[in-house]
């Protein structure tokens, strides 16, 4: 039998320089508790630091928590890279640190990047420039990804900013990805009449929360048997009855 | 004014083969953003950029714009320079940045307009 499984791809926490300091792993699991949120992505800005400890603190929650980073291909592109385990997303992380700029945060300009445990306490903080392009192009991490059997999930699409149709035009038809995010701006009806053959792809929609207040944009679901990694796949994947339903 | 004619004065190198370098140019448009392009290019204009992803082929064509330049001799995917042969697009690389290459093009353009 096929359950319903409210679904989040797209949550950021501390460490994001952009994001809320209240957004502890504890504080974000209680959240998506609090929400019912029972498929939740964990993407920081090119950077799994919090990874861990969010996975650590998972386990005393019903919640499957997905890892992954949101990087910025040299493109200007935000493209969500999800993965099943800890060590794939942070062989990934090892990948994209590589193709950073040497440049140091300045906290005064972009905000903190914390490192942080489950319960929140301050291990330290990301030095890297985590607001930065990668040198990485949108093929390359494609590629990445799906060697590591992850998932490659174009961000908020619908922006003009920081997306892949914003900066490119349109979704190369050559480009491997596994679904589209929108943004919580729009709706699923407006975006199939704004863009062309988007509806070619699987449409997600996620909160790409910042800040603890912004995790109540709960609209998209999954049809799964059970919750696990490859379920979510098959989901997306639209496969022998999985599949995505989005409410808004 | 003939897109042959600028190659030297903006010291353009033409990275593509076969690709028609005999037509007629308007005018110039300068943006990275390839949504904001694909909405405000006119034909027949010369498109400066330091995007290089392949789609930017696509934008050209779709627009016929006239040629593209990638600024300040950024990187040009094979697959790009591949797919502009396909579609008949040139593409130019230069040394110079965006906004050398809109002051020297600009001058040029203007004298030729009188």
């Amino acid at each position: 039998m096929l359950l319903e499984y409210p679904a989040d791809f797209h949550v950021h926490t501390c460490l994001s320089p952009c994001a809320s300091d209240d957004m502890t792993p504890i504080n974000i699991l209680n959240m998506a508790k609090l929400m019912g949120t029972k498929v939740l992505g964990i993407c920081d800005h090119n950077s799994a630091g919090n990874i861990k400890a969010v996975l650590e603190i998972a386990q005393d929650f019903d919640i499957l928590v997905i890892p992954g980073i949101e990087v910025q291909s040299v493109e200007e592109v935000h493209l969500l890279c999800l993965f099943e385990k800890e060590n794939q997303v942070l062989e990934f992380q090892d990948y994209v640190y590589s193709a950073l700029p040497p440049i140091s945060n300045n906290p005064r300009y972009f905000g903190y990047q914390w490192l942080v445990d489950g319960k929140g306490n301050i291990l330290g903080e990301e030095n890297r420039m985590l607001l930065a392009s990668t040198f990485l192009t949108v093929d390359e991490i494609s590629q990445k990804v799906h060697e590591l059997k992850g998932l490659l999930i174009p961000a908020h699409v619908d922006r003009r900013h920081f997306s892949i149709i914003g900066q490119l035009g349109f979704i190369p038809e050559n480009l491997k990805i596994d679904a589209v995010e929108f943004s919580r701006a729009t709706t699923k009806a407006e975006l199939k009449a704004t863009f062309d053959k988007i509806n070619n792809h699987t449409l997600i929609t996620s909160s790409d929360a910042h800040c603890l207040q912004d995790m109540v944009y709960q609209k998209t679901f999954l049809l799964l048997k059970s919750l696990n990694f490859k379920e979510v796949t098959m989901a997306l994947r639209c496969v022998e009855g999985r599949r995505v339903l989005i409410r808004d | 004014m003939k897109l042959e004619e600028i190659q030297a004065p903006l010291n353009l190198k033409l990275v593509t083969k076969n690709t028609n370098t005999d037509r007629e140019i308007r005018g110039g448009y300068a943006s990275d953003l390839l949504s904001w392009v694909m909405a405000h290019a006119k034909e027949n204009d010369l498109w400066i950029t330091i995007q290089s992803h392949q789609n930017i082929v696509a934008v050209a064509s779709l627009l016929n714009l006239a040629a593209i330049i990638i600024a300040e001799n950024a990187n040009i995917d094979d697959n790009t320079i591949e797919k502009a042969e396909q579609e008949n697009i040139p593409i130019y690389s230069s040394d110079k940045s965006t906004y050398e290459i809109c002051g020297i093009l600009y001058n040029l353009l203007s004298k030729e307009s009188g």
